[in-house]
């Protein structure tokens, strides 16, 4: 009688150990598995940034403190951003012509996201400059 | 008897062992699928952000070289600057190649063949604007569905030149009453003043306006037939304003999946662009 209970009693010690280490391992996994949650919010600040700066027209305007203006005044101040614009022309291939770069600078955290855009700017009813625009975010 | 007593016990530790592994298993799984989905999302939206800026990007490039579209109440408005096709052509082109080079994380592509001949689609009415070089043409593609939502059009010419006359070198007159009857309104402005001719002709006819010079050279043709469709024909340059006028609103559109955007995980768009709203 003794025996069973002394038997019994080791299988359920032996499952709450297992138990311990399984959540431990869990949780020490799932700790590891880095949450994206801020990067996706991040992604859409940067991206809903370049579409507006687009339909704006300000990327077109190509005026640097302007565009600087902007993103300051749309981004939190808790949010550093580095911007880089090229406008290249086309003749027989894409040739660089204009580069502006702009930033709120900080120290760089873990959380980093890169967002691009690519657009054309017209005058005289003809395409102007072929443009990339290139947001990198993260929070300070 | 206790042999078995003891296995049995074995036998019992050992499945619940398993089933409650397996139970933290599928709950870490899981909550791991959870946090999948905020990448998921993020790969959503490069493949928007991608096709949203080609897209615009078309859209812009129409405007400016192949037809300005607006929409005022129920009269929607193509306008068309002829002496800009080529250029038009060389931008859709340079652009498909601007944008093949990837955009943030993936890939994008666009029709040119279509859009080489660009095609706008009043829906939902399902009226086709052909943009052919040298002609304009406006079909009503239900036949007597869609015509029958045409109430008329006005066609306004700008030309750099001597004011041409407007001359109907094949008419039939309707009263406008007649459930056939669409109101056709000419307006022409030239270097020396402008001329309009207005009147109601049938939808399912045959008729025909010419813009004529002092000489008699032919401008520009215009050709109504069956069901409610222009056909309009241009010999030089000018630009030419054509107001639909439907009997209830619509928006544009150009034809199905003309771009094309991806993102490296296979997630793909596919689909059209929207050239004016309602």
């Amino acid at each position: 009688m003794a025996k069973g209970f002394v038997l019994s009693l080791d299988a359920a010690f032996a499952v709450i150990i297992l138990i311990v280490f399984l959540m431990a391992f869990s949780f020490l996994s799932s700790q590891a598995y880095n949450d994206s949650y801020p990067t996706l919010v991040l992604k859409k600040q940067s991206g809903d940034l370049l579409t507006i700066l687009e339909k704006s027209g300000e990327l077109a305007l190509a005026n640097g403190t302007q565009i600087n203006n902007t993103v300051n005044a749309t981004l939190p101040t808790s949010i550093a951003w580095n911007m880089t614009i090229e406008y290249y022309n086309y003749s027989s291939g894409f040739v660089l012509d204009n580069t502006i770069s702009i930033a709120r600078p900080d120290s760089v955290t873990e959380d980093i996201v890169a967002n691009e855009m690519k657009f054309v700017t017209f005058q005289n009813n003809s395409i102007r400059y072929y443009g990339i625009a290139r947001l990198t975010i993260w929070a300070k | 008897m206790g042999k078995v007593k003891k296995g049995l016990t074995t036998l019992s530790v050992l499945l619940l062992a398993s089933a409650i592994l397996y139970l933290i298993y599928s709950f870490s799984m899981y909550s791991n699928s959870l946090k999948e989905v905020n990448n998921d999302i993020v790969d959503f939206d490069n493949t928007n952000l991608c096709f949203d800026s080609v897209s615009y990007g078309v859209k812009s490039i129409m405007a400016q070289g192949a037809m300005n579209i607006s929409i005022s109440g129920n009269n929607i408005s193509f306008k068309k600057n002829t002496s800009l096709s080529t250029q038009y052509a060389q931008d859709i082109l340079s652009f498909n190649q601007f944008i093949s080079g990837g955009c943030s994380y993936g890939n994008a592509s666009m029709d040119t063949t279509e859009l080489g001949r660009p095609r706008a689609y009043i829906m939902p009415q399902n009226i086709e604007v052909d943009n052919f070089p040298g002609r304009v043409t406006f079909t009503p593609q239900n036949s007597t569905a869609s015509a029958g939502q045409v109430m008329g059009y006005s066609i306004l010419i700008r030309i750099d030149a001597a004011t041409p006359t407007i001359n109907w070198t094949g008419i039939s007159i309707l009263t406008p009453s007649d459930p056939h009857a669409m109101y056709i309104n000419i307006g022409v402005q030239g270097n020396d003043g402008g001329r309009s001719n207005s009147t109601y002709i049938s939808k399912e006819a045959f008729s025909e306006v010419k813009l004529l010079t002092a000489s008699n050279q032919t401008l520009a043709t215009f050709q109504f037939n069956s069901s409610a469709q222009l056909k309009a024909y241009y010999a030089t340059d000018m630009v030419i304003e054509t107001i639909v006028i439907l009997n209830e609103s619509a928006h544009v559109e150009t034809r199905a999946n003309i771009i094309n955007a991806s993102v490296s995980e296979g997630i793909t768009k596919k689909g059209k662009v929207m050239l004016s709203e309602s």
